[in-house]
């Protein structure tokens, strides 16, 4: 799959502090991409750049094969960069529409997008009577005006009660069912663990880790909770190797292929272990992103 | 370009800080410009004006055009300095900078939507402006039974673009403001300091005649008013003896000024970080 975004040791210094430190980047055709980071990692400079609101200091950088921030480039990509920004004295539809002439779309789009963000029967309501949800929903049909190839979302679901978080999650989820590129930030693990098929952690400005979810957690281990612990301990070292084998709170874990686990279980069984459960327990991102950012879990929410 | 005018004229017309603006800068001609003066003429003589009074002549029809351009360079200049800086320094204050440019168009067709669509505004507030002031004089020529004869037409087309000039210029000055300062309030703050203070001890300044001539007519107030002055002396203003241009290099001065003020902003905003 061709990349669509590709960032290479970019750098954006502002004074003598660095906000971006020689981030390498890439975002592949068709995938939910999620940019995880603390709080002033770096995320929504990066994104900056990529919509060329901000000039990078050194590196390179590309957007559909093209230089950032031009109108070629911009022209099949739609952007909620930081909170939504709109005209409080316009209606939703009246922002659109203005948005929809600068952007050369007709007011037909203009009514899709209101359908889509279900947004329809407020649109007509000045923009300062909406709430933060609203907005959030307005600012995501800015940036579906242009029907994107690439849709950029920073922090969508920031200040949305649980409710609205959730339905975020799930337009976004359904927006990158098709063709088109997403790329999440956010700070919210749990949110880029349900929607990203990739992630990039970002940390101090810097790309610590960039790959698949699945690959980013680690892998997964096998729950072994069985009795006596000492025979079922033996047995697990004899099939997976002492290293494979640890104990957890009165039970064991092994990392084994998953395709041994019935003829583990049977020789447990042969053994005369009771065997109580077996069950696979996937590492979780939260941990990865704690190791790799090296941050407290207060930050890391 | 076409639709980014569009957009910017969409936005102004459905603002209401901008009718408020208007509403204020007519009731302003209407009440300084001929209720106050009108007032005064009868409150002095206690009773009908007399044809000869002073003042009378500039409250009538023929001098409207005349008053109108002079109420417009001495304080409608202050409007289009607000003007400017609420419809450019807006977009940076509530982040719309940042969502327009990110929509595709151009920097360049962005800043010449927003340059053509506030020109078109305020040629609607000169010819508002110059409406308001001939029905004015008809009312007050009525009440007086005076002479209702209107200025010639090339009077009145030239009077527009004088009207016209002097606030796109002020107009342009607040755009410029906001776009180096990144918003409204500053832009406004600072403008009307340079309006109100600096202006005024410029011209006040104990300076060699010659000095003072050349810095008057640098200044963008100054040669405000002698544009003014091309379209007739008023007994009610100091505009005669406060210039020292003709009205033809002033609107060249105005002219420059204008250029000047478009292309720091254009070179500013096609070039700042946004966000």
């Amino acid at each position: 799959m061709a990349d669509l975004v590709t960032a290479r040791q970019l750098t954006k210094r502002f004074g003598s502090i660095v906000a971006v430190d020689r981030l390498d980047l890439s975002v592949r055709r068709g995938e939910v991409y999620g940019l995880l980071g603390p709080n002033g990692a770096g995320k929504t400079t990066t994104l900056r750049i990529l919509m060329g609101l901000a000039r990078p200091t050194s590196g390179t950088v590309t957007v559909r094969g093209l230089p950032p921030g031009t109108p070629e480039a911009l022209a099949g990509v739609g952007a909620l960069v930081e909170e939504p920004a709109m005209y409080p004295y316009l209606s939703g539809r009246d922002n659109l529409r203005v948005l929809a002439r600068c952007c050369g779309v007709g007011r037909d789009r203009v009514e899709q997008v209101l359908a889509t963000v279900e947004l329809t029967d407020r649109a007509d309501s000045a923009v300062k009577t909406y709430s933060l949800g609203m907005r959030q929903r307005l600012g995501v049909a800015a940036a579906l005006l242009k029907d994107p190839e690439l849709l950029i979302l920073d922090e969508p679901t920031n200040g949305l009660d649980p409710k609205g978080m959730a339905e975020m999650r799930e337009l976004i989820r359904s927006l990158g069912s098709g063709q088109r590129t997403v790329i999440l930030s956010s700070h919210l693990l749990a949110e880029v663990e349900q929607v990203c098929d990739r992630v990039g952690i970002i940390s101090r400005g810097r790309m610590v880790a960039e790959g698949p979810m699945a690959e980013l957690r680690g892998g997964s281990r096998l729950v072994v909770d069985a009795a006596p612990l000492d025979t079922a301990r033996q047995v697990c070292v004899e099939r997976c190797g002492p290293d494979a084998v640890r104990d957890v709170d009165g039970v064991l874990e092994v990392v084994i292929d998953p395709d041994d686990v019935p003829a583990l279980n049977v020789a447990l069984v042969a053994a005369g272990v009771g065997v109580r459960e077996l069950r696979r327990r996937q590492e979780s991102l939260e941990a990865a992103f704690l190791a790799l950012t090296q941050e407290g879990p207060e930050e890391a929410s | 370009m076409t639709a980014a005018i569009g957009a910017e004229l969409l936005k102004l017309r459905k603002r209401p800080a901008v009718w408020v603006l208007a509403a204020i800068m007519l009731a302003s001609l209407v009440v300084f410009g001929y209720l106050v003066t009108y007032l005064f003429l009868v409150a002095e003589v206690g009773g009908p004006v007399p044809a000869d009074a002073d003042f009378l002549p500039d409250l009538l029809p023929a001098h409207a055009v005349a008053n109108a351009v002079s109420g417009l360079a001495g304080f409608g200049g202050t409007f289009g300095l607000i003007l400017g800086a609420l419809a450019a320094g807006s977009e940076y204050s509530w982040g719309t900078a940042k969502t327009i440019v990110t929509q595709g168009p151009s920097r360049s067709s962005i800043g010449a939507g927003k340059v053509v669509g506030l020109a078109a505004v305020t040629l609607v507030l000169a010819v508002a402006y110059l409406v308001t002031a001939l029905l004015c004089s008809l009312v007050v020529a009525a009440a007086e039974g005076a002479s209702s004869g209107l200025p010639d037409a090339a009077t009145v087309v030239g009077g527009l673009g004088a009207a016209w000039l002097v606030l796109t210029v002020w107009t342009a000055l607040g755009v410029v403001l906001a776009v180096l300062f990144r918003g409204t309030g500053l832009a406004i703050g600072l403008g009307l300091v340079y309006v109100l203070v600096v202006e005024q001890l410029a011209v006040s300044l104990p300076l060699p005649e010659a000095l003072s001539d050349a810095l008057r007519a640098s200044l963008l107030g100054p040669s405000s008013l002698a544009l003014a002055g091309g379209f007739g002396d008023l007994a009610s203003t100091a505009t005669a003896g406060g210039t020292v241009l003709d009205p033809g290099p002033a609107a060249a001065v105005l002219a420059v000024y204008l250029v000047v003020f478009l292309a720091v902003a254009w070179l500013v905003f096609t070039r700042q970080e946004l966000g």
